[in-house]
């Protein structure tokens, strides 16, 4: 396969730089949790505890604009929320406790909440003071007492919505239900008795009719199990597939025929944690792309290509004649390894490699292309009805032209039109932390659509909300608020109307 | 990411230790005895745990058969089992409930154990089953207790 950069888009681009100098922020210490003096002195903030009773709910202040008529709902969100105890800082960002937020859109105001999720591992790590649970780049202390992968499940990935209830994913272990009003813990999904404490990653895929596909990697054993679940949440199918090589995975995409697993080379050798420690680069191994039939699971192609490493894809579809696509953020190396993982947290500038929107595509004869885009970006989404379809645009928090000075880069907010060749972009500038935004269909079947998004203000320390109508990303936010506390940064979330 | 001890490791203790040292030959001491009062500790889910005790690491680590074994059906959350006329010594527990009775410790597909396990001197596993000076309780003469906490 061939990196083809020859297509490159031309740059529509617009920076604006007005949120961030609208209003002084509300206090925090109404909610027990805001402000430089609640936190370590060593936690910058958006790598900062959150406080253990969470936040909220607590109404946002709208800062401008106006909620659309017809966005009525929640963002649900989870990421890491608790990263010093006893003193002592997380092993990696990956570890810490979830937290789930959710940012709620009614009757044109918004409010938020943030709960952690009641995990062993939480319990354990509490009553101890201490990091005690091993984990993806924490070494945790000998005699923790871990039967199964879900006493170290810190289910603080992503969210999946599934019938009344909310799944927190982490990638090891299994769901964590819990109560999407309350935010209180339901307990593990054990999903089929003789299934109990399979991964499920947090990166599952939904069929435009509900029907949710996910894979599970068995850590250094070069195979995965792949779920099928009822929208229901209840178990079809799950078969273990081998692969091609003991690669780390975190994500994966789906076409209407077609599961695509993207192996990176960074290969897991031993399985004790810290888990990010066993894991080792090898660019010369190049990456491997296995696709394989969803009607036949045995029906499977492996596609070589370039070294390279992704977190995350954004979807993957097929054209007439065969060739399948998917676009990613790709990097050059893995971007949150052992070292940046930990350094990350220390908010300091971290010199790493930048992931960047780039297009797969893999033909019928075997060869493939890679088209790279200059666009530095992260959390890529795209509009959930067209999952599995052709489609032109992917969005995503990206790279402004002063990225913020601590090791978070992400400022902006891009969609990159694929079919164009170019992309918009709305700069915050430096001072805000722009997280995951996520596609929200406009209802009763209108076309377009909404994203939703949350974001860390350095200057007001406060987190905030932003909706943009994803038809003009470049004109900002149609609205945005913001929350009375600062919340630590996430990772990924959903949207529930109603 | 394994964390656990699999569910191999487990069974080739625990469930295949249903035949033990006849009392008999354990009676070749003349010397005092000792007595053990196990608690079973379980979600009441019904079942069974099965239980084996060993009396050396080799045995403890699946080199060789237990020295007594027993196999308790479960019906309420807190029940007791004991194993009699024993040599005062060091021993050491493996256990599991057996849910759905069907005499094995059932593991996921990817082998690690889908029923409850416990082990003596309530050690946990660590990546890896816990070892004999981990599990190991020592017996004196006269009546001991011991409990195995399959719900915690």
């Amino acid at each position: 396969m061939s990196e083809a950069t020859g297509r490159a888009p031309t740059v529509a681009v617009s920076r604006r730089r007005a949120l961030g100098a609208i209003g002084a922020g509300l206090a925090g210490a109404a909610l027990g949790g805001g402000g430089a003096a609640a936190r370590a002195a060593s936690a910058p903030l958006g790598f900062h505890n959150a406080p253990a009773g969470g936040i909220g709910p607590a109404p946002m202040r709208l800062l401008n604009g106006a909620a659309p008529a017809g966005l009525e709902g929640a963002l649900y969100r989870n990421g890491p929320g608790h990263f010093v105890r006893g003193g002592k800082t997380l092993g990696h960002w990956f570890d810490g406790d979830g937290l789930v937020r959710a940012f709620r859109i009614a009757n044109g105001e918004a409010s938020v909440a943030a709960r952690f999720v009641d995990t062993p591992k939480r319990k354990r790590d509490e009553s101890a003071d201490a990091f005690v649970t091993g984990g993806f780049g924490t070494t945790g202390r000998p005699g923790a007492g871990l039967a199964n992968p879900d006493d170290a499940n810190a289910a603080n990935t992503s969210l999946l919505a599934v019938g009344d209830r909310l799944w927190a994913l982490w990638e090891a272990g299994g769901p964590y239900g819990l109560h999407p009003e309350t935010l209180s813990t339901e307990g593990l999904e054990i999903l089929r008795d003789d299934l109990a404490h399979m991964p499920f990653s947090a990166h599952p895929k939904v069929e435009p009719d509900g029907r949710i596909w996910n894979f599970g990697l068995d850590f250094g054993a070069a195979r995965v199990i792949v779920w099928r679940l009822a929208s229901n949440g209840a178990v079809e199918a799950a078969e273990v597939v081998d692969l091609p090589q003991a690669a780390y995975i975190h994500d994966w995409a789906m076409t209407r025929t077609k599961l695509i697993l993207p192996l990176a080379p960074w290969i897991v050798g031993s399985r004790r944690p810290p888990f990010v420690a066993n894991l080792d680069w090898r660019p010369e191994e190049g990456m491997k792309i296995l696709v394989i039939d969803k009607d036949d699971l045995s029906k499977r192609r492996t596609y070589d290509a370039p070294a390279g490493f992704l977190f995350h894809t954004a979807d993957a579809f097929e054209e007439a004649d065969g060739t399948i696509r998917f676009d990613a953020c790709l990097a050059d190396a893995p971007t949150l390894d052992a070292e940046y993982g930990a350094k990350v947290m220390s908010g300091r500038p971290l010199a790493r490699p930048e992931p960047v929107a780039a297009m797969f595509a893999l033909r019928p004869d075997g060869r493939g292309a890679i088209e790279k885009t200059p666009f530095a970006g992260e959390f890529p989404r795209i509009d959930p009805r067209l999952a599995g379809s052709r489609r032109a645009r992917l969005y995503a928090a990206a790279e402004g032209a002063k990225p913020p000075q601590g090791s978070y880069r992400f400022s902006a907010v891009m969609a990159v039109n694929w079919d164009k060749g170019e992309r918009e972009i709305f700069d915050f500038g430096p001072d805000i932390l722009v997280e995951e935004h996520i596609f929200v269909p406009k209802p009763d079947d209108a076309a377009g659509g909404w994203l939703v998004g949350a974001g860390l203000n350095l200057k007001a320390e406060a987190s905030e909300l932003y909706v943009f109508d994803a038809e003009r990303i470049a004109d900002g936010p149609v609205a945005a608020w913001r929350a009375p506390a600062p919340l630590p940064l996430g990772f990924h979330g959903v949207w529930r109307t109603g | 990411m394994r964390l656990a001890v699999s569910a191999a490791l487990i069974a080739a203790g625990a469930s295949v230790g249903l035949h033990w040292r006849s009392a008999a030959a354990a009676q070749s001491d003349p010397g005092a005895r000792a007595s053990l009062d196990i608690t079973v500790k379980t979600d009441g889910s019904g079942g069974a745990a099965m239980i084996a005790l060993y009396a050396d690491a080799e045995s403890y680590g699946g080199d060789g058969e237990p020295a007594r074994a027993v196999r308790v059906e479960i019906s309420e959350k807190v029940q007791t089992v004991s194993f009699d006329d024993l040599q005062p010594g060091d021993y050491a527990i493996r256990s599991y409930h057996d849910r759905n009775g069907d005499g094995e410790l059932n593991a996921n597909p990817f082998g690690l154990p889908t029923e409850p396990f416990a082990f003596s001197n309530g050690a946990r596993p660590s990546f890896g089953p816990p070892g004999w000076d981990a599990a190991r309780i020592e017996l004196k003469a006269g009546d001991n207790a011991e409990t195995l906490d399959f719900d915690a």
